[in-house]
Formats: C-alpha cells, structure tokens, sequence
C-alpha cells in the first residue's frame, strides 16, 4: 500500500513528533507499504508564520528509502490579517473549514493532483490533519490522525481542549484511528467523540543501537560537578524558567552542579537569560543552542540528571533516550510524564511551575548517586522492554491492518 | 607485495614535503608510493625525489587538475587497494591498518576515511565524509565543527569520502574510470563517490580513527571559489539538471552576479568561468532512487563556519587569530562555533579578550589540544575574559557550546596581560 505522511518538519531535523513520523515511514517498508513524506521547509518554528527563523531548501530528497518532500512555506504580505479573516469569513464556518497556518499553497496543489494513495498518516499541525484528512475523504483512503498534541496538565483540561478549534475535532472523529501519546490525551480524544476502539494510546520511542557505546565525558565537554541537563526547545511553558529558578535556588545553598540548557532558546527564555546573566556564578550555566543527533548523544551520556518540568511535552521522547542511558529523570505533570515517570520511581514529578519543589528534587538526586542509579536503572528496564521504535512501529502497523479500508 | 599504492598530488608542494616523507616512511610497511608531481615549477618533483627517495615519482606534462594527475598514478596501480593522500594530511599506519582491516571485512564499501581533524588545531574537525548541497557543491561533513569527542560508533555511512585521505579499493577506481578530468580541482572526488554509489558501493566514515588535514594548503580562496564555481556546474548539470544547469542553480547564480554589479564589481572572472565550462560535455548521470539519498541536505541558512582571516589580533601584533575569524569593515568576529588564538611564545600568560554578542548568554570553553583549560559565559554586550593559558602552550581555541544564535560574537579588543 502506498502511504502518505504529513509533518510540518521532517529530516534532518530531529525533534520529537518528527522522529516519530520518520521512523513510522521508514518501518513501513518491513510492512511492505511505501512511504512519502510531505513536509515544509521550516527549520524554526517560527519560519511557519513569519520571515523570520531559519529554513531547509524546498525539494525532494530520499532518505533511507523513504521518499520527502519539501514544499516552501509561502508568507503573503498581512498574513496574519488574512488568517484572521479566513477564520471569520470561510464557507461553512468553524467545524467545516480549517485555516491554513502555515500556508502552504504547493502542497495543497500537490495534493489535488495526485492519486493512488491507500493510507494517510497526519500529525501534528491541525492545517496538515485538515489537509491529509481532505485527501483521505477524497481518495476513500483510509487515516490516522496524530495530533501530539501539547495538552497540558490533567488539571488546565478546558485549555488542553481549546487546542481543537475549528475543523480539527471533526477531522479526529472521521479518522480510521487516533494516535496519542499518553492516557490523559487519549482521554480527551474520548471526551470529544472519538469512540473508544479508534484511540490507540501510542507513544514514542527509541533505538538503542544509537545509544550504544554512548560513554560520558564530561572533561571533553568542560563540565564539573554534577550536571543537570535539560534537552528540549527553551521556553517559559517548557519549564526552563522555573528550572533555572530552581537551580539558582541550589546554587544560592552552596549547590555545585552545572546547568546545560541545550536546544534552542525561545524568545522569552532569552528575556530571562539577558535579565539573570549578570547574576548567575561563572561557568555554571551552560547554553548549547540547538545539537544534532551526535552532539546530543555526548550530553545526555554526560549528564547525572535530566530534568524536563514542561507542560509542552505530549510525551518527551528525551525520557526515554535518558533512562536507556541510566540517568534519573524529573519531569512534570503534565502529558505521558506521570505515567512514565511515576514519582519516586524513576525519577520525580513535580507540578508546573513550582520551583521550590523542583529544586527540592534536583538537590534530593544531586546528593545521592546511589538514588539516581537505581531509578535510571529502573527507568532502563522499562524502555528496553517496549518503548523502542522497533516495538512502537509495529504497535502502529498492527493496528492499521486490523482497520483496514475505512 | 604491500597491499596499498599511497598516492600523492603534489604542486608547489616544497613546504610540505618533510611532513609528507615521515607520513610516508610510518605507511612503509603497508604502502608503496606514487608521487604526481602537476608540472611544478619551484622543483617539488627534485626535493620530492631527495625526501622520499624509494617513492615512485611521475611527471605529468602539465598542470591539467588534481583528477587528471590522479589518473596518471591510478594506472600504474597494481595493488588491492589505493591509498588517496594529499601532502597536506598524514594518516597513521595503525589508521590505515584498520581502514585496511574495515574494507577487507566489508565487501560493499567501496571506500572508508578515518575523521579528519585540522592539523593544527586538533579539537576541530576538518572533515567526516563529503557529501553534495542542493547547489552541486561538494562539502566536507562536520568541516570546522568543534569536535573534542568523537561520534561513539564504529563506523558511519557517508555519501562519500574526501579525496584528502582515504582508503579505495583498485577495483572500484578502475571500474569508474578514475577521476573525471573535466574537474580541474573540488568537488572531483564527490563526483567519483556518486559514480560509484551508482554502481552500488558504499562509503564509510571510521569516527574512531583519526587523521590531519591542512586546510586550504594547496590554493588561494579568491581562486578556490572559481574552481568550485567550475565544478558545481558540472556537478549541477551532470546529476540534479539532466545535463542542464537547473533553474535554481540558475536564479542563485543570477542572484550572486546582481549582488556583485550592486557592489560595482564588474563579475568578469565568474562569466570567464562559466564560459569555459559551457562547452564541456557533460552526460547527465541517471541518479536513481537509492542514488539521490546521497544529497544529505545541509540546511542552507544556519551559520557555516568559514572564517579566514589570520592577521595580528591584538594592537601591538603579539596574538593572532588561528582559523575562524573573520574581519570586515575593521571589525572583527568569530561567526562560526569556535575560532583560535596564536601567542607568541609558550612561556605562558594571561590573555585579556573583550568579546561583544547579541545573544541573550552564550557559553563555552577554552582550551588547548583536546584539552578544556576553563569555561566562560557571555551575557548580552561586552564581556571582558581572562584566559589563563599555562607554559607550553602556543595555540588557545575558543569554543561555543554551541552557534552564536542571535547575532555574532564580535572581538572588540585583545591583549596578553
């Protein structure tokens, strides 16, 4: 079967959800199905709604077999302008029409004209669900719809809701199968009307063969002391904030660990950084902008702690690159952390923005190697018995030949 | 008989034929030796014949490029396997031995390279591999990257491997005809790799094994860059425009030239280029699906670290830069991920540096070698920095942990304290 996948990003860049996709096209070959890959030229977020940000060259490129496509994000003068009157204007109103953030003219050309396709994988963005769902309906294709939607904490649920304005409940509901990444969104998906046999709960995954022979050095890095990483894009809802409140916090008691902020940095955790510069102890803060698979590799190995206390994260693939590695983890509740994580387990949860129990935590592992072993190790046991794209893949496919042609 | 045929370009090679005759002699239990000298006129080819006086040394006719003199060697070749080494790298017997040992296990490589790092400045990586951007420009994976610690994996695959230094099998030379010799110089060897791909061969990078590169030894850049226009159109033409330029390639080079005349530099050179290579024939090659996933795409706007600059960095003349500085309208900056620092003598000193950024806070090491020697931060504006450089050091590298995001990093004044 021919198979069409939509992602806003795709390789080389390597992020959470588009892993996640790319790993799904390349198993489709041990499936027997082909895949392509539709995708943007986007490299920062922030290339998908304005000029500015970084961005890959438009065009086709195969990648270990699979075929990606990647079609330029075009930014028309008073785009945000033109966004806002398509919402109010649109035939058929908000459950009918989705508005097309980022536009994306040649793919939705692209896919007018062709045809063939038996299955179409959508993720993330809900302009691309809304795309590969069109494209579905009109093929008679069948759909899976992946959302990795960033649905905050259990405890903000209508927030986490509003994430599914317009058109982009209705594009879950029509879909052969819903994939979330964790029992708190699979919940949501329930509440809206998805009937409970068309949610897969998923989640994502690792390869360990990549992780093997991973051995720290922290003096080729400079590091000292104990080192608390946190890998992800750097924002106030990914918990950078409060993770360097925290660690001031345990700096101020006479901590010795350095801080690696690695990823790239938000605009607003800029703000933060400028404002604090001045105040932090030399060398204890370290800021890596954004490493590719190597580099990120040499980090996490060389870390004792990984901490991600974001209510951004619908699942947080890091956890697990950190547990194959034996490191501990302190994560928040929010998305699939608690139940990966379960507190005191392997490693701690702690409550979104709460930094004085954020730097409780840290300081608790900090002090005790012998508590961090055993819950990195802890954490390794459960992600080798199931949480390798080998094992998620498969979970995907099984499920899609069950559904069949919708 | 030894299994390898080292062979070796020379042009002007005078300065790097001692580094070259103690490579040689170290690769003496494996490796016979093929000089070319390219028609140098400043008696390389003598000094060569004295410096390694069991190599067998060819003279070519003329200065026909780096792939026709190539060719020359690549005929006499009698054995398995084909050492391609320019003067200016050095591969370690115990390298070579292992890429030896990785081709004779892996029967569809066609050829591996060890990582190369820059011959001075041994943290930075001067290449892991080659590959093609969507331009047909060849480049060097990893080239001015900082690269303390190399990737933990026994072997990489790559688009292709550097005609700097690697390890061929003849077979695969043979089978595609050498180097084209429509190359005078860059990119040549990118061409053979995706020749050879065709065909089905792989390429190798061993991360673990480790060799030195000089970059930039053998030309200047004014000229580099009309070498490389050359070879990006045949590339272009030969494998992304069906023996045409593409239209991208096109609209890019229209937009280079626009630049230039908006500057009132009259493009004269860059035409001349271009003409020469309009009659050249050149025949598409058919890339095929599994051939096209050797354009490893390099994302085009991030920052890519190409300084050259390396005058006097202080006022009196006592530092100066190393690789990775740039300096434009009086201004000096390090626009890529690290950059060196050159003292005047190893007695050892405190250097002052005054470094100015627009990121909100950058941070990174210092060091020398593979060696970290303190950490600094840089908060937004002008920092002053002390670095404490101990005896015996000459050579200082200043290392980002990461890209200056958000603006460069600017060298506003340097001095030894």
């Amino acid at each position: 079967m021919r198979m069409l996948h939509l992602v806003h990003r795709s390789w080389p860049y390597h992020g959470g959800a588009e892993r996640y996709v790319l790993e799904h096209a390349l198993a489709s070959r041990r499936w027997g199905h082909q895949s392509t890959v539709l995708t943007t030229d986007a490299w920062d977020m922030s290339w998908m709604v304005s000029r500015r940000g970084r961005h890959l060259e438009p065009g086709r490129l195969v990648h270990g077999g699979v075929e990606i496509i990647r079609f330029p994000v075009r930014h028309p003068p008073l785009q945000n302008l033109l966004r806002g009157l398509l919402i109010r204007l649109a035939p058929g109103g908000p459950d009918r029409y989705c508005y097309p953030n980022p536009f994306l003219p040649s793919m939705a050309r692209w896919l007018r004209r062709s045809r063939g396709w038996g299955f179409v994988h959508a993720n993330a963005l809900p302009s691309l669900l809304y795309m590969g769902w069109r494209h579905a309906r009109r093929e008679g294709a069948g759909m899976a719809a992946v959302p990795h939607a960033n649905v905050g904490e259990p405890h903000r649920r209508t927030q986490a809701v509003r994430y599914f304005d317009g058109a982009a409940e209705r594009v879950l509901r029509d879909s052969s199968f819903v994939v979330a990444q964790s029992s708190f969104e699979a919940g949501i998906y329930r509440d809206m009307g998805v009937p409970d046999e068309r949610v897969l709960v998923l989640g994502s995954g690792i390869d360990p063969d990549e992780l093997r022979g991973a051995e720290p050095a922290p003096e080729a890095l400079g590091l000292s002391g104990e080192v608390v990483l946190s890998l992800t894009a750097h924002c106030r809802d990914k918990g950078s904030v409060d993770l360097l409140a925290a660690s001031r916090e345990l700096w101020r008691q006479g901590s010795g660990h350095t801080l690696v902020l690695a990823g790239p940095i938000m605009p607003d955790m800029e703000e933060e950084l400028a404002a604090v510069a001045g105040e932090l102890p030399p060398g204890r803060l370290v800021v890596t902008g954004y490493l590719d698979r190597e580099d990120r590799l040499a980090w996490l190995a060389s870390c004792d702690v990984l901490a991600l206390p974001s209510r951004l994260d619908c699942f947080g693939i890091v956890l697990l690159e950190a547990w194959a590695l034996g490191k501990p983890v302190v994560g928040c509740y929010s998305g699939a952390m608690p139940d990966l994580v379960r507190d005191g387990s392997r490693g701690f949860v702690v409550p979104f923005g709460d930094r004085r129990t954020l730097a409780h935590r840290l300081g608790v592992l900090l002090r005790s190697p012998g508590l961090r072993r055993g819950m990195g190790e802890r954490g390794r046991r459960m992600v080798m018995s199931g949480f390798t794209w080998r094992a998620v893949t498969d979970r995907f496919y099984s499920r899609l030949a069950e559904c069949g042609q919708p | 008989m030894r299994p390898v045929t080292a062979v070796t370009v020379l042009y002007r090679s005078r300065g790097l034929l001692e580094d070259l005759a103690e490579t040689m002699r170290a690769l003496r239990p494996l490796c016979e030796t093929i000089l070319v000298d390219s028609c140098s006129a400043d008696g390389t080819a003598e000094a060569a014949e004295r410096a390694m006086p069991r190599a067998r040394l060819l003279r070519a006719e003329g200065n026909r490029g780096f792939g026709a003199a190539n060719n020359l060697a690549l005929r006499e070749v009698e054995t398995p396997f084909v050492l391609l080494l320019n003067p200016d790298a050095r591969v370690g017997l115990e390298a070579l031995s292992a890429m030896l040992a990785f081709l004779r296990e892996h029967g569809e490589t066609a050829a591996c390279q060890p990582l190369l790092r820059l011959w001075d400045w041994p943290a930075a990586a001067a290449g892991a591999g080659c590959s093609m951007t969507e331009y047909g420009e060849g480049y060097d994976l990893r080239y001015m990257h900082y690269l303390p610690q190399p990737p933990q994996v026994g072997s990489l695959r790559v688009p292709g491997v550097t005609a700097a230094a690697s390890l061929w099998r003849s077979e695969v030379l043979a089978g595609c005809g050498g180097f084209d010799p429509a190359f005078f110089m860059y990119f040549e060897d990118v061409d053979l790799c995706m020749r050879a791909a065709s065909r089905g061969w792989r390429f190798h990078l061993l991360p673990r094994l480790e060799g030195r590169h000089r970059s930039g030894a053998t030309s200047g850049r004014e000229q580099a860059r009309l070498w490389e226009l050359e070879s990006s159109v045949l590339m272009a033409r030969r494998y992304l425009g069906g023996g045409r330029l593409p239209a991208r390639w096109l609209r890019r080079e229209l937009r280079i030239q626009a630049g230039m005349l908006a500057r009132g530099h009259l493009p004269l050179r860059r035409w001349r280029a271009l003409a020469r290579t309009r009659r050249l024939r050149v025949e598409p090659v058919d890339t095929g699906v599994e051939h096209r996933s050797l354009l490893r795409s390099r994302p085009t706007h991030l920052p890519l670290p190409r300084g050259s600059w390396r005058g006097p960095l202080s006022a009196d003349g006592a530092l100066t830069a190393g690789p990775g500085w740039e300096r434009a309208g009086g201004r000096t900056a390090m626009p890529g991920q690290w950059a060196g620092l050159v003292l005047p003598d190893g007695s050892g000193a405190d250097v002052g540096l005054a470094m100015s950024s627009r990121a909100s806070y950058l941070s990174g090491v210092y060091g020398a070698g593979n060696d970290v020697l303190g950490r600094f931060s840089l908060p937004r504006g002008r920092t002053d920095l002390r670095l404490r450089v101990p005896r015996g050091v000459r050579r200082v590298h200043l290392a980002l942990d990461g890209t200056a995001e958000g603006g460069e990093l600017r060298l506003e004044d340097a001095r030894i304290l």
